[in-house]
């Protein structure tokens, strides 16, 4: 009887504790749960902290590096030209008989180069297109400028008039110069013959592909992005833009990104 | 012989004195962190001193029948901790917060119709009361179902809703089975019956330890809800 009895005991204390553990177990795995969720949690905004300083650094560095072109193409182009005139002027002799007309016509060539000059630099600045005929217009004269010099042939196909007409001033000069860099690259390091770039709408955004024939870029060199890749990277985060991993690989090297022309600025 | 009164001796200390008084172990510590208790630890702490009275309640009728207070007393502890999980809850889960209103109408008249109709003063509340335990095993699952959904801003540990409500899993899932069947229970031998007792005074005991880190985590926590 005392046997029986017992193992009433066994079965209801058994019970008793077997759903104990059942209650501490869901506790323990709800805990587990939450700590690594907060750890991965804490590990993205680490990494994301890395990225932004990653940019910001690129920022000044760019910066810094805009700096010192415009420093060295004053002091090479203008400065060198200013010398120039400068010579023209000491070694001008007033009882020469040529001497007046050569002296002017010398000093005339040097004036309007030092004018070219500046103007290049300026529109290295800040294009001028842009404000004329709108972000396409300039963006088809760097192509138009580029072609000529290159032997390298761009196509543009514009699918979203309208969209494109809505981009404002901040969106058009980081487009402009997001294209800018990419077609460097392209000519810098793709080896490339043909450049297609094309606009499209998408649910009402703007879609922006780029591609090349080129040799494209490799994937080691898809993890050390260099001071391009991460100006172009800035720039689109700065007005909103997405970059897109396009589905489908292509031989040269290609990019894509997506912007919402109705984005607001921080 | 000895043993038998040895072990007699120990569960009357044991259930009469030493788990009741582990009660003032969550009231000290609630009453010492007392203005940084928000509206839902303020509900607890009023649970803890309605539970301890009617608890004593039942300790000084003890020798003679006192299972009606464990009627009043199931009622009385469902209004409270349904209260608390209602507050719990907030506005985030609408249909939840319905249907909790429901329940806390509904059971009091279903303890109420059981008293009249299926388990009077001289037995246990089985019905009702392993109902009450399941209720509430449900609502803390809900409650960790849910503050796994939201947005974790602190570790598991410094949220006192977290440690209270994994005391009450812990006490109502372990003591289910033992209200379900009380009345089977009871016609069981003596230490059966008091090792039954010991162990869910146990739990009872482990539910207030709980319930004080709780109390204690509450100044760093912040509101966390489902």
């Amino acid at each position: 009887m005392q046997k029986i009895d017992d193992i009433y005991f066994l079965i209801f204390g058994g019970l008793m504790v077997g759903m104990m553990i059942f209650a501490v177990s869901f506790i323990l795995m709800h805990i587990k749960n939450q700590n690594t969720f907060l750890k991965q949690r804490d590990r993205e905004q680490k990494l994301q902290l890395s990225h932004q300083q990653e940019l910001l650094h690129t920022v000044i560095n760019s910066q810094e590096a805009e700096r010192k072109r415009i420093g060295q193409d004053l002091h090479d182009d203008v400065g060198t030209a200013l010398s120039n005139l400068r010579l023209t002027i000491d070694i001008f002799n007033e009882h020469s008989p040529t001497g007046l007309s050569q002296f002017t016509g010398n000093s005339k060539i040097i004036i309007d180069k030092i004018i070219n000059d500046v103007r290049n630099i300026s529109h290295n600045l800040s294009p001028p297109g842009i404000a004329l005929y709108g972000f396409l217009g300039a963006l088809e004269e760097l192509c138009d400028a580029v072609s000529e010099l290159r032997s390298i042939q761009i196509k543009i196909l514009n699918k979203a008039d309208s969209i494109l007409n809505e981009l404002n001033a901040i969106q058009s000069i980081s487009m402009y110069r997001v294209f800018e860099e990419l077609i460097h690259n392209t000519i810098k390091h793709a080896n490339a013959t043909i450049i297609d770039i094309q606009f499209m709408e998408q649910d009402g955004q703007l879609l922006v592909s780029y591609t090349d024939n080129g040799k494209g870029i490799s994937q080691d060199l898809k993890s050390k992005k260099g001071m391009g890749l991460h100006n172009i990277e800035s720039r689109l985060e700065m007005i909103g833009a997405k970059i897109i991993h396009p589905a489908t690989t292509h031989v040269g090297y290609q990019c894509q990104f997506i912007i919402n022309t109705s984005y607001v600025y921080h | 012989m000895l043993l038998e009164v040895n072990i007699l001796t120990f569960a009357r200390y044991y259930t009469s004195f030493v788990i009741p008084s582990t009660i003032l172990i969550p009231m000290g510590v609630a009453i010492f962190n007392y203005r940084y208790l928000n509206r839902d630890l303020k509900i607890v702490l009023f649970y803890l001193f309605i539970s301890g009275g009617i608890n004593l309640w039942g300790i000084l009728k003890s020798g003679n029948n006192n299972l009606y207070i464990l009627h009043i007393y199931t009622i009385v502890e469902f209004l409270i901790l349904m209260a608390y999980f209602i507050s719990i809850t907030k506005v985030k889960a609408k249909k939840l917060l319905l249907v909790s209103k429901i329940i806390w109408v509904v059971f009091p008249i279903l303890s109420i119709v059981n008293r009249l109709f299926f388990q009077n003063e001289f037995e246990f509340n089985s019905n009702v009361r392993s109902i009450e335990a399941l209720i509430f095993i449900l609502y803390s699952i809900i409650y960790f179902y849910h503050s796994s959904e939201d947005d974790v801003n602190q570790s598991w540990g410094n949220v006192s809703l977290n440690w209270i409500n994994s005391g009450f899993l812990i006490y109502f899932s372990s003591s289910i089975f033992m209200f379900s069947f009380a009345n089977f229970i009871t016609s069981t031998n003596l230490e059966s019956q008091l090792l039954i007792v010991l162990l869910h005074n146990t739990f009872i005991a482990l539910l207030y330890i709980l319930m004080a880190l709780g109390f204690y985590r509450c100044k760093k926590s912040t509101i966390s809800t489902f």
